[in-house]
Formats: structure tokens, sequence, C-alpha cells
């Protein structure tokens, strides 16, 4: 009876832990890729920095701090928000953040698995990039 | 049964090495799929270790006393309640529960971010099972919970053993609070093993920045949660049942708890300096490091026997095992950060000793002092033994004398810390936040002395929690106030809405009331008193204000205790108030140890708490008596906190991460305002 009973338990363990060796070959890391990014760190830095600014606005108005301690305070916070920006906007990112975002997704992508990475051409009609492959440009209709 | 535990525990075992291999190598070859196999190989070992837990509160139930913890801890007579909590009455079980707890950790960790952190997470698993391997191997082999009694026969040879009976649990124990508190105790020691891992792994894959301090915030506040509430559950048993008057006597198992109890809160100040500032980097994984290391180190003088306590599990061999994993721990920790400080670089450096960055490094300067006095008094009965050959023990006198100055600057520093703005307060601004509440502490100060009190101490400490109440009316008042201008609600409604909106920082004030509150039951006791005496029938005695007729005495008989009971009338100020029937027990399995259930009267003024210590040899009764005011505050204030760190607990409606607090719109907003 033990001895069944502590098999049992032995294969199950076994075959749940192994069956993910013999399966799921492809899905290799990249792991430089999922690491934290220079572009996250700035985005992360920015939340903080207005964070701080929300703070320092609602300390002031809650009497805690004098004139002169809030304009000073707060001229620091901007222009540490503003060298962010500007950081940010070197990277490109600063102006649309989804569109970045679709873009970096798209290169990981690519990347990652280089056979399904999509190639694109222009629209005949009126220039757009479109994906070959698709029937219609998204830009202007046109059959394609 | 037995056998089927030990086997768990082996197969648990063998899967947490396999784990802790297969995760490095799956990360080494950048093969996610054996990174996967680690994982549920960590997740089967959990499985196994439960299995195995399971096993033994099965033996303990059916009362199968061939088995050795279910004899030492169990008997016959004990209720079902107290034959499974006797899974932690004796050290092999207790090790058990502690393996397990480490385990349900480790598993609930590995699961939630199964798809987060796939760079850190093998690391994060090496980490975790490294830890559990070695508990499971000190199980295993060291301290088997289900090893079998035998008895050697007179030719030499051995022969398995089934004694009528068990030895019973210890009847201190036998107390709901105790039932609870190693439980919570051990959630509290071990939880830190997260952040650590963590930390650790962070730093091998040098992603230094806030992602493992986010990731493991909640983790490190849960177990800073359990941490206090065991600590607190323990003062309470003490209290009620140890019969010597108080809750807290500087014991080396409760200064053990107490320590990681004080660099953990430490670390969570410092956090939000890192998050806020970019600064403390190196700090804070020094502090998980030594936060964790404290929990491992609890554990040792618990159950090495190197020092005697009334909590210890003294008889066992395990204590170089745990000094060396300690400093195999500390060398490995400090190599990685040492090697990696360039990725700790602080972002910028403190700008004003006037400022909150200061205020939290003050703060956390003082804990860490406050640590190490603790450590000090803790170790040095083992040190003095070392170098001297005789054991100094150090006692309270030395404990208060030190702690006592310490804990009133960290009140201090809990009042002033939150009124400090970030970076550099000038001495105007610190006029308009200090005026209300330093008023409110010298108004106290002043009545106190008028009425007659003398000890500094009291004053003191009694001043400062009303500065620190103030300051914190202050922050809540002025801040509903400003909000209710702003969104138009009413000034309650804005309170709320204030406090659930910015949970962290409000449920931090909340925290910080409950330590006021606490405060002034630890203040209570400058001025306690006590009598002792011994009373024939109708005698009386006088304690404070009180005054004890005795009235009666009784005796009885219940399946597991006799008893001896006074009954006296407690009088104050000539007015009758409660009767109280404090009762001496013997109980049969446990060899007739005896224990006091002590009488309690407590209100918020006071505690008037009776003991019957004997008979006395003349025949009277001997009754000892203390007045202790002021301790039902510290029982409020530990459920205070408990609900304050409750409410920073729930979870957030917004994403969380630092902008919490900001919605899109109000970022949008701030951008136009940078940007022009």
């Amino acid at each position: 009876m033990l001895t069944v009973a502590c098999t049992l338990l032995t294969l199950a363990a076994g075959v749940y832990v192994l069956t993910p060796l013999f399966r799921e070959a492809r899905g290799n890391i990249e792991v430089e890729l999922l690491a934290e990014t220079g572009l996250d760190r700035l985005l992360a830095r920015k939340a903080v920095v207005y964070a701080n600014l929300k703070d320092l606005e609602f300390e002031y108005r809650m009497g805690r701090l004098s004139d002169g301690d809030f304009r000073r305070l707060e001229a620091g916070y901007k222009a540490e928000a503003a060298a962010i920006l500007r950081e940010l906007d070197q990277l490109g990112v600063a102006g649309d953040l989804d569109e970045s975002i679709e873009r970096d997704i798209a290169a990981r992508k690519s990347r990652l698995y280089p056979s399904v990475a999509k190639e694109t051409s222009r629209c005949p009609s009126c220039g757009a990039e479109v994906t070959v492959g698709k029937k219609f440009c998204a830009d202007c209709g046109q059959r394609l | 049964m037995s056998d089927f535990g030990t086997f768990c525990l082996l197969l648990a075992l063998s899967l947490s090495l396999y784990a802790l291999f297969s995760s490095l190598l799956g990360t080494y070859l950048k093969q996610h799929r054996i990174v996967r196999s680690a994982e549920r190989a960590a997740l089967a070992a959990c499985a196994s270790i439960m299995l195995s837990l399971a096993s033994l509160v099965y033996l303990l139930a059916a009362g199968d006393f061939s088995v050795t913890h279910v004899a030492n801890s169990t008997s016959r007579d004990l209720p079902l309640f107290y034959k499974v909590a006797a899974l932690w009455g004796a050290h092999d079980g207790s090790m058990l529960l502690w393996v397990f707890v480490t385990a349900g950790f480790s598993g609930i960790v590995i699961r939630q971010n199964r798809y987060r952190y796939r760079d850190m997470m093998p690391y994060v698993i090496a980490v975790l099972m490294f830890n559990l391997s070695f508990f499971l191997i000190l199980n295993v082999f060291l301290s088997n919970p289900f090893n079998r009694l035998v008895q050697v026969l007179p030719d030499g040879s051995l022969q398995r053993f089934v004694p009528a009976d068990g030895r019973g649990l210890n009847p201190l124990l036998q107390y709901w609070a105790m039932v609870i508190h190693p439980p919570i105790l051990y959630l509290g020691f071990i939880g830190f093993v997260v952040p650590f891992a963590f930390a650790v792994a962070a730093l091998i894959t040098r992603q230094l920045g806030d992602t493992w301090i986010r990731t493991t915030r909640r983790w490190t506040l849960l177990t800073w949660l359990f941490l206090g509430t065991g600590l607190l559950l323990g003062g309470k048993w003490a209290y009620v049942e140890l019969g010597w008057g108080g809750y807290w006597a500087w014991d080396p198992v409760e200064n053990s708890s107490l320590m990681p109890w004080l660099t953990g809160t430490a670390f969570l100040h410092s956090v939000i300096v890192q998050e806020r500032k970019g600064m403390l980097k190196v700090w804070n994984v020094f502090l998980v490091v030594i936060t964790f290391l404290l929990g491992i180190f609890g554990t040792f003088i618990t159950r090495s026997g190197v020092v005697s306590s009334v909590h210890a599990f003294a008889d066992s061999k395990l204590g170089a095992f745990f000094i060396y994993y300690m400093l195999l721990v500390l060398g490995a920790s400090l190599y990685l950060i040492l090697d990696r400080l360039p990725y700790l670089k602080s972002e910028r450096r403190l700008d004003s000793v006037l400022s909150r960055e200061s205020a939290f490094l003050f703060n956390n300067l003082i804990l860490l002092v406050a640590c190490f006095a603790v450590l000090w008094g803790t170790i040095f009965p083992v040190l003095s033994e070392w170098v001297q050959g005789t054991k100094v023990t150090v006692g309270p006198p030395f404990f208060n004398s030190v702690n006592i100055p310490i804990g009133l600057m960290l009140l201090f520093l809990t009042g002033v810390g939150p009124l400090f703005a970030w970076r550099k307060t000038s001495l105007e601004s610190l006029r308009r936040a200090f005026l209300r509440p330093v008023m409110a502490g010298a108004v106290t100060g002043a009545a106190l002395a008028a009425a007659g009190m003398r000890n500094p101490y009291a004053l003191v400490s009694f001043t400062l929690c009303a500065f620190v109440l103030g300051s914190i009316i202050q922050e809540f008042w002025k801040g509903a106030g400003v909000r209710a201008g702003n969104t138009g609600e009413s000034f309650l409604r804005a309170l709320v809405n204030l406090t659930l909106r910015n949970k962290r920082r409000y449920g931090g004030y909340i925290v910080h009331f409950s330590i006021v509150l606490i405060f002034i039951g630890l203040t209570g006791n400058a001025f306690n008193r006590e009598s002792s005496q011994a009373l024939a029938g109708g005698e009386e005695m006088k304690v404070g204000p009180y005054t004890l007729k005795m009235t009666g005495y009784s005796e009885g008989d219940t399946p597991s205790y006799q008893y001896g009971r006074v009954t006296l009338e407690a009088y104050k100020n000539g007015k009758r108030v409660r009767t109280m029937r404090p009762e001496k027990r013997a109980y049969k399995a446990s060899e007739g140890q005896t224990t006091t259930e002590i009488a309690l009267y407590s209100t918020p003024l006071e505690d008037l708490y009776v003991v019957f210590a004997g008979m006395s040899n003349d025949g009277k009764y001997e009754i000892t008596a203390h007045v202790n005011p002021l301790v039902w505050w510290v029982w409020l204030g530990s459920g205070v906190m408990f609900l304050g760190t409750l409410l920073i607990l729930l979870p957030d409606r917004r994403a969380t991460g630092a902008a919490a607090q900001l919605t899109t719109a109000e970022a949008a907003a701030m951008e136009r305002a940078v940007r022009k």
C-alpha cells in the first residue's frame, strides 16, 4: 500500500515536472529583450517626478510650505521633468506613446520570430505603409 | 503513515534541488522550457510538503503514539484543537510547519510571477529553492517529526515501542493566542525570503531599478504585518498565561522576533526614498539581506539552545548548520552588493539636513541602532561565555536603559518626518508645519507636569505622543480641507477619499497613530505597582487604588488538570468593581506541571492583575496583585496597527506603481505645464 502510494506520487511528480522539457521547444527566452530598458526607466522617472510635483502642490495648498520654498522646489522638479522629456523626445517617444509602443512591439516580434515578421510595402494610391497580403489600404481604402 | 510523511519530505527535497539546478541551467542555456520545468518542480515540492504536513496532522489527530513527536507533545485527553496545534508544540513538528510555510510562500510567488520578470524569475526560484532545500535537509535528516519511538532491549537490540499515552502538550501553550502566535510569527520570519530572493535576482541580473522593490512591496508589508501581529500575540500570551505581570521581558526569543521587525520597518521607510528620489539603493538591498538573516537568526536562537529562554526548543543540534547558512548568505550577498556597486549608484545627493529624505535616513539609523542594541544584549551572554568562560546575562535594565531613549527618539521622528518637505525645507515652512503639533505637545507636557507627574521619561513620552498625534491630525485635517476645496466634496467625504486615494501615505499615518497608542501603553509601565501578601479568608490587601478582599477558596478537577481557585472581591476607592478568581492548575499529563491562571480586570486607565501564587507555609493563600496602568492601549494600538496595514494592503483601483496617484489626464496636464 505504502509502496504503491509512494510510486504513484513519484510518477505523478515526474510527469508533471518533465513534460515542459518535451513541449514548448520553441519558447526560448531572449533575455535581453525583456530586461528593463532605458526607456522603461525614463518613463518611470517621469511618473515619479510628476507624482512629486503633484504632492508638492498639495502640500503647498495645505499651507505647509512657504511661497519661496514652493516656487524653488517646483522649479527644480519642472527642470527635472523637462530634462527627462528632452531625453524621451530624443528617443522619439514622447509624442504618441501608443504609437511608439506599437513600434516597439513590432520590433521585438520581428526579432523573436523573423519568419513571421510582416513585410510592408506602399499603397499605390496614397503612398501609405501597408502590410503585404492585406486586401485594402487602411488609409484610403484602395483595393490592393 | 509516518513513512509516507518522511517519503514526501524526501521527494520534496529532490524536487527542490532539481528546481534549484534546473532554473539556473535553464537561464544559462536560455531555454525557457527548462525554467518551466523548474517552476513545476518547485510547485510539486510544495504539494509534496503539504502532503507530508497533512500526514503529521493526521497522526496527531489520530493519536499515534508510536511517533516520537506525537508522543512528546500530545496526550489522549487533549481536545482535538490542541492536538492539531501540537504540530508546533515541539521542535520537530514546528520545523515541518516552518518548511511548509517556506514552501507555501515560495509556491505562491513562483505561481504569481509565471508570466512576469522572466529574466529575474529563474534566480528568484533558485534562491527560494536553495533556502527551502536547506530547511528540508535539516527537517529530514536532523529533526524528522516522523521518527518512531524505539526501546533498547536487554540483549542490545532495538524494538519499536508504543507508549500507552503521550506526555501531553505543554500546558503553557494551551491558550488561543499561543496557538496562533507561532504560525503567524513564522509567516513573518519567513516572508522576508521573498524580497530577499528578488533582491538577489535583481543584483544578479543587474536590474537594480525599482522593479524588485515594487514587486515585493506588498510581500514586505504583509510579512511585516505578520511579524508585528506575531509579536503582539506573543506579548498577549505572556501577559495572560505566564503570570508575572508584564508582556515583554526582553527574552532572547522575543528579541529575535523584534529585530527583523525593526529592520523591516526601516526597509519599509527607506524604499519610499528610493522610489521617490532614486537614493539609498545599496542601503535597501543591505536592509533586505539583514532582515532576512535576522529571521534566520531568530530561528537559530529558538532552535539551537545557545541562549536560554521560555520559548526555546533547547534540545536540538542544529546550531552549527544555521551559523554556516547565515555566513554563506551574508558572504554571497555582500559579494554581490560590492560587485554591483556601480549599478546601485544614487541618482542624487542629499540636498539638506532639513528634508524628508534626511528624516527617513535618521529613522533608519535609529531603527538599526535599536536593532543592534537588542542584538548585543541578546548575544552578550553567549559572547561573554566564549571570552570569559562565564555566562553574563543581560537583564531588562540594560535593554530598558538603552531602548527607552531610542524609542522616544523614534517616536519623535514619527511626528517630525512627515512634516518636512522633500529636498529642502526653509525655517519659514517648518514654522508653519510645526506650530500646532508642538503646541499640542507642550500643552500636554505642561498639564501633566502641573498635575504632579515627575517621571522624566513618562513626561517626555506623553509630550511626544501629543506632538505626534497633533501632527497626524493636522495632516488629515488640512489634507481633507484642500481636497474638499478642490473637488467640492463635503469635508467628511473628502477625508475618506483622501485616505482611500493615497492609501500608502494615509494608511501609514494610521499606523503611526497606532504607534502613538502603543507608546501610551508602554509608558504606563513607569507607574506599575505590585504587592504580594498571604491572605486568609476575610483578610484584605491593598494595591494602588484597589483593595482585594478574600472571600473564598475552592478546588476542582477536570479531565486534564486539577485546580485551586481563590475568590477575591476587588474594590476601587471603596467601591466594589469585580470579583476576581485567579487559579493555580496542575496538569495531569505533563508530570504535574503547574500553571497560573490570572484574573484580570482591564480598563483603559489601568489593569488589575491578580495571581494566585500558591499556599504559604501557615496555610494562607499567597496573592500577588499588580496594577498596570494603560496596558489596554497597547492592545488597542495593535488592533489599529493591524487595520492600518490592511488598509495599505487593499488593492489599488488604478494601476500600481509610483504614479498611482496621477490619472492620465493629470499626467497630460502636467506634461503640458512642463513643456511650457
